[in-house]
This record gives structure tokens, sequence and C-alpha cells, in this order.
């Protein structure tokens, strides 16, 4: 017990009350006017959008002679949410786009990076200072929620499940612009691309609502990506592998998870530290896929939502996972190829032997086991949700055909991410170019998809004649496609190095 | 305690250090000196682990510093060309967290700021802030950073570059209260009149290249082609320079623009005084007979080409 004890403690003074990048984070943030003038100004906007709230529903009760009371209360709580989530999404990028790029942009880090503190403490020490602030504008406000309250129509119980859920979402949206900062390396560029990042998570989640609109009383977990649809929608549960389980512990589970993973992806990333964290990392990038694939596929909202017109439940599968790894195998195997002398380009990308290890060596084994295990989650938590009495008859095939798609994309990506390792000095080109080559084939499968689903008087204007193959044939065509093109990328590979060189570092 | 062995760093374009070899022993201070664009401060960045080397092996107090990389850190004090600073904390929270961050116990962490800071003479400057310091005293406290561990070695690179006359006195009386502290030091600079006056061995560096390397009145020797005898007479100087031209051991004979006779001896060390016995019994008045002061500049001049890479 006091071994335990003595641990924690230490685990605490390291990370948070002895972190010097805590400390004088803390300390510069804090001093001057800045701060106290940003959070004076936060709480006057979320105070006057509550007021607005309040005299337009007293007005439309005085109007309609409807008495609101609980309305009142409810809708003040629901405003309070919406401010104060958009509030953090502008804020958040503020706070954290400079926190590793100033380091690079003044050289500081060289002189941090030689002392003895490690990757993961100096990146912690960044996030914790960072999300301190951000505790500090969200707990401001608890007063204004307490008022709320008192009007009624919104329970204890639904505030805290929001203010849960509104700081787990500031965590990961503080390891995001954290994670922004140190690959980009310039403030300016990591702050323009979180803002971006942010106006596609919120349109993201403009399409789940939509879709819950449109389609009735769908409650899906990733509308609560958003906290502050748990101001209204915070307390629903929904069915994964045939459990009930509260949105909100899916949300906060997906959203540490993402975290956490970008968390260490930082610690590796970040300069002049030696990667040493890269393993855990790989570890961490595995459970998160499964995790994901298992409660978010497993979802009976998202199983409505995507599932295709022909009634396959499985066919949201690889529309979900398709993208993700595609992107994660494009990342994962590009880099610098030391392949040993005498050893096959074959032998050394599919090698077993360093699965873990942060290099190129056994990358497409990598790809290949996190591909597999993250398909056979999803496909776990569909059949286990559907129940097998409701599944096509179809179901197998479609979802061996589906996992040979998934394969094909997947190593289509990490082929050509090994190919353009071997053209370019550059990693984030090689990547970006794998990512292009990987866009266009899938524009091209799912264009082929849109034509038929949206028929041919969608493309009168258009010279296309009409193919009428069914969903199988194309998921083959289009696999063996990817298969092809990804041994061509492989067999060419050795020649460009000896050519080219080859990313570098 | 440092040792260079086939050091080399290339980029696409360049190669910027090429099969270095070089060796520091323990106490040294090695002047590392060379064109612009010679090489020098990547061969200190890759010393100092924040560069990886292409090919070549780098070993401190024995250790190779890619094997030992956290070990090999806290052995290291390295001070950039141009280095940044944390300007909106206060000079001693700066040293602060720098005392944190290399894991001082705490309650030796004040007391060592306050050692470090009156060794860089700031300690008047304790609750300023570091943005308010003028670029002399940032220098100082950047050194007063890089001491702050206690570390073996001390990598500096131009550490009196873009200072007025006086700043750089400061910082050169520093150096040479450290070389008084036992510290090894790998320092670069282009102030070399400074540098000959602590160093007691140099390497120069050209194109990458190492052009010379060891003790430097040595180099001097080798470079001037014999030790060489400054020698102020109070009258007869021709006839002096057409005794010494005829004197054995005696290579050389010039004057300078003081009007002193410079004569290169290349006899044995200790056996300089027959030439000034030939002087005397022949009858000149000799007034000053000294061993000419080390120019740097003069070997710097003579061993490189000028040449940038």
């Amino acid at each position: 017990m006091n071994n335990y004890k003595s641990f924690l403690a230490s685990t605490f003074d390291t990370y948070i009350q002895d972190n010097p990048i805590v400390i004088r984070d803390l300390r510069t943030r804090m001093r001057g006017l800045g701060a106290f003038g940003l959070l004076i100004s936060y709480l006057l906007l979320v105070s006057i959008v509550i007021c607005i709230v309040f005299y337009v529903i007293t007005d439309w009760g005085a109007a309609t002679g409807i008495t609101a009371t609980k309305r009142i209360g409810s809708a003040m709580f629901i405003g309070l949410a919406w401010t104060q989530t958009i509030v953090l999404m502008i804020v958040i990028p503020g706070v954290i786009s400079a926190a590793v790029s100033k380091e690079y942009e003044k050289k500081t880090i060289e002189m941090v990076a030689l002392s003895r503190l490690n990757s993961f403490v100096f990146v912690f020490g960044k996030l914790v200072s960072a999300l301190l602030y951000c505790l500090v504008l969200v707990i401001s406000t608890l007063p204004l929620a307490g008022i709320c309250l008192m009007f009624g129509g919104i329970s204890p119980e639904e505030i805290a499940v929001t203010y849960l859920l509104t700081i787990v979402f500031c965590f990961m949206m503080c390891t995001v612009g954290l994670y922004l900062s140190t690959v980009v390396g310039k403030t300016t560029g990591a702050g323009l691309l979180f803002y971006t990042f942010n106006w596609f998570y919120l349109m993201q989640t403009g399409f789940v609502i939509a879709q819950i609109i449109t389609r009735g009383s769908i409650k899906t977990w990733s509308a609560l990506m958003i906290p502050a649809n748990a101001a209204h929608s915070g307390m629903e549960s929904a069915t994964v592998c045939g459990v009930s389980i509260p949105l909100a512990i899916i949300t906060v589970v997906v959203q540490l998870l993402t975290g956490v993973v970008l968390l260490y992806a930082s610690a590796a990333r970040v300069r002049h530290w030696r990667s040493e964290r890269a393993e855990v990392l790989r570890i961490l990038l595995l459970i998160s896929f499964v995790v994901w694939a298992t409660l978010g596929l497993g979802d009976s909202a998202f199983r409505t939502i995507f599932a295709s017109s022909s009634g396959t439940s499985s066919s949201a599968a690889p529309m979900m996972v398709f993208g993700y790894l595609a992107l994660l195998a494009s990342i994962v195997a590009t880099g610098p190829l030391r392949k040993p002398h005498g050893q096959s380009m074959m032998s050394y990308l599919f090698t077993a032997k360093n699965l873990l290890k942060p290099e190129m060596s056994g990358a497409l084994t990598y790809v290949t086991v996190i591909s597999l295990l993250t398909y056979m989650a999803a496909s776990a938590a569909f059949y286990f949700n559907a129940g097998s009495g409701s599944l096509d008859p179809t179901y197998w095939s479609a979802a061996l055909e589906q996992l040979m798609l998934v394969l094909a994309a997947v190593w289509l990506a990490a082929s050509t991410g090994v190919l353009f390792s071997a053209l370019f000095r550059s990693r984030t080109v090689a990547v970006i170019m794998s990512q292009v080559v990987v866009t266009v084939v899938g524009m091209i499968y799912y264009g082929q998809y849109a034509y038929r689903f949206l028929g041919p008087s969608f493309f009168n204007g258009y010279t296309v004649g009409r193919t009428d193959w069914p969903d199988h044939v194309g998921i083959i065509v289009t696999s063996c496609l990817c298969f092809a093109i990804s041994a061509a990328c492989l067999a060419l590979t050795d020649n460009a190095l000896q050519k080219f060189g080859g990313v570098t570092e | 305690m440092l040792r260079i062995e086939n050091l080399t760093k290339m980029y696409p374009s360049l190669t910027a250090v090429d099969s270095l070899n070089l060796e520091v022993e323990a106490g040294d201070i090695m002047g590392f000196i060379g064109p612009n664009g010679a090489g020098k401060t990547t061969t200190i960045r890759m010393i100092s682990t924040l560069l990886q080397a292409t090919s070549g092996r780098i070993y401190i107090n024995g250790m190779d510093i890619t094997e030992h990389t956290e070990e090999v850190r806290s052995l290291i004090g390295y001070m950039p060309d141009f280095f940044g600073l944390y300007e909106d904390v206060k000079v001693w929270e700066y040293l602060d967290f720098f005392a944190s961050a290399y894991k001082l116990p705490k309650e030796k962490r004040l007391p060592t700021i306050k050692d470090v800071l009156e060794l860089t003479d700031l300690s008047a400057k304790y609750e300023a802030m570091v943005s308010e310091l003028s670029r002399g005293m940032q220098q100082r406290l950047c050194l007063a950073k890089t001491i702050l561990h206690d570390p073996k070695l001390l990598l500096l690179d131009e550490p009196a570059s873009g200072l007025d006359p006086r700043a750089r006195i400061e910082i050169c009386e520093l150096l040479k209260e450290l070389r008084r502290m036992g510290k090894t030091i790998l320092i670069s600079s282009h102030i070399l009149p400074e540098l000959a006056d602590f160093c007691n061995k140099i390497a120069v560096i050209e194109q990458g290249r190492l052009v010379v390397s060891g003790d430097v009145e040595e180099i001097m020797r080798k470079c001037r082609g014999g030790l060489v005898l400054k020698i102020r007479l109070a009258e007869r100087v021709p006839e002096a320079i057409s005794l010494l031209k005829t004197t054995e051991f005696v290579s050389e004979v010039t004057t300078d623009e003081e009007g002193s006779v410079m004569a290169t001896y290349i006899g044995e060390d200790g056996t300089q005084h027959n030439v000034l016995q030939s002087l005397v019994s022949n009858g000149f008045k000799v007034i000053g007979f000294e061993e000419a002061r080390v120019d740097l500049q003069d070997v710097f001049m003579q061993v490189t080409k000028g040449l940038v890479s």
C-alpha cells in the first residue's frame, strides 16, 4: 500500500507538481491581464446568450399565453452549452497551437531537449497547462448552469454529464492542437490547420444531426462528440453488441482514447528527442482502432445510418474503416527504408520481428494486423447487434468481400507509401502523395456507386454509359485493381530506392 | 573526455563534415576555428546529440553518444550560437525552470541558482525580466543556464558573437574562470586573439575537414617553422640582423612594425639563450628578449585556404 502511495506521489510530482513545463507555462499564462480579460469576456458572452434566451422564451410565453418555466431552464442551459462549446472551439486553438511550435520557432526546444526531461513529460506539461486554463473557463460557468437549474427543465445529472463531456472534449481538442503544433512546427500553420479541423469537426456533427432529423429518433454517441448536444440528449443509451450502454460513456471512452493516442503521437514526434515511445503508440493505436470499431460501429444508430439500401448490415463497416485505416497505413508505411544488405524488400516490409518498432521494417505486417483486427471487431459488433435472425442471407459472403476490399485499400495505401518513401526525400511529401492515390482510387470506387444509386438521369449531361455491375463484381474488380497496383509499387521500390535515395529522416 | 572518430555529416547537396577525427582530454580548452560554413556548428551540434551523424562515432567520457544519449546529455553543457530565451519570465524563474528540468534536488536549486548568478555577475538581476536584459547579459544568462547542472564538458558555439567589446571581455573573463574550475571546454569563435588567451589546444577545420589540431604552441612552431624570438635592441639593429642570420639554428630574421627583430629559432627548446649570449658577447645592447606571443590569426591564415564549403 505504501509502495502504491509513493508511486502515485512520485508520478504526480514528476508529471504535474514538479513539471517545469507546467510551472513555467502557468506562470506566463496567468501573468498580466490577458488571461483574466479572456475569462471575463467569456463569462460575459455566456451570460448575454443566457439572458437573450431568457427574454426570447418569456416574450414567446407572454405572446402565446403559455407558461413555459420548464422550457426556460432547458433552453437557457442549451444556449449556455452551445456558446461554451463554440467559444472553446475558438479559444483552444489559441491556447495550444503555439505550445510546441513556439519552442521550435524560438529555438528553446533544443535546450529543453538536452535537459533530463523526457519528451512525454514535456508534451504532457504543455497539455496540462493548456487544459487547466480551459478548466478554469469551463468551471467558471457552473454558477450560470446553477441559475438554469433553478428554472427547472434540466436535471443535475444532465448538467453533470454535459460538463463531464465538455471537459473530456477539451482534453481531446487540446491533444489535437498539441499534435498539430508538434508536427506542423509553425504556430500560424498549426493554428490555421486547427481551425480548419474544427470546422470539419462541426460539419461532421452537423451531418449526423441531419441524419437524426431526417431519419427520426436516431440517437448516436457521435452527436455527443460536440458536448453541447449533451444538453438535450446526454442521458440516452445505445445498444452495442446487444448491451445497452449510455452514449456519454461511449463518447468519453472514444475521446479519451483519441486524446491519449494523440498525446503519445506528439511525444513520439517532438523534435530533438529520440522517439522512444513509438512502440507504446503503435499498441495504443491498435487498441483504439479495435475499441472504436466495436463501440462506434456497434452502435445501433450507426448501423441504421450507414446500412446500404440493399439491406446488408455489414456494408457500414468498410465505409467507416476504409478511410481511417488507409490514412493510418499511408503514415505507418512511409519513412526511411533501411533495408539490410542481402534482404529482399518483401521480407523487410513483411517481417513479424519488428511489428511494434517505429521503423519501416515490418510496416506492412503492422497495417495488415491492425486492419484485420479492426474489421473483425466491427463485423462482430454488427453481427451481435443485428442478431442472427435478422441477418441478410448474404451477410457472410458480403463480409468476406468487404474484408478483401479493406485489405486491398490498406495495402494500396501502404505500398504507395513505401514506393513514395523510395522516390522522395521528404516523408511529408511521401505521405501526401500516397494519400492522393488512395483518394483518387476511393473516388473512382465510390463514384461508380454514386452513379448507380443516383441513376443515369443525374449524369445526363455527361457521355458516361451506365454499368449494371452487381455489388460484388465491383468490389472484386476494385480489390484486384488495388492488389495489382500494390504489387507493382512494391516491385518498383528497390530500383527507385537505389536511384533516388528515398526518405532520409 | 571527447573522442571523435571519422565523423561525417552529409546533406543532399553538400558534405558538411567529412571524416573528422578529434580528441579532447579532460581539462583541455580547445579552440575550434574555421571560416564560415566550415562545419564547426554542425560538428558541435552532433557532439551535443542534437544532430544525427551520417556516419562515424562520438565518445564522451568513454560512452558512445548514440547508445548512451541520456547519460551523455547530463555530462554536457551546450551553448548554441543562436539561442532562444524564455523572455516572459524572471531571471531566477528561468534558471529555476532549467534546474528543475535537470532534476536538481529541490533544496539545492536556489543555492545553485545564486551561485551561477554570482559567477556570471548577474546577481543584481535576480528579479529582472529576461526580456529586459541587454544582449551581453542574456549571453551570460545562457552561460549560467549551461553550467547550472555542473557539466563536465562545455560546448560553446561562438559565445561572444554579436557582443560589444566590453561584453566580450566579460565573457572571456568568465571563460577563464571556468577554465580555473577545471571544466573541459570546446569553444568555437571568430575572435582569434581572445581564444589564444585561454586555449591550450586548437583544431582548425575547413570544408568539413580537419586541417590541423593539437597544442597551440606546437602548431605555432610548426607554422612558423620554429620558435619565434622577439628581440628589442637599443641601437645597431641592421648589424644585429646580419649577425643573427649567421647564428646557428636561426633560420629567418625579420623586423616587426615596432622595429623589434623577429628571429625564428629552429634549435631545441631551452637552448635559445645561445642567441642572447651571442648578441651580448658581440656588444649589442639587448633591452628585450622574449618568445613572440602566440598569434592564432597568423596560424589560421596560414593553415586555411580561405575556402568556404
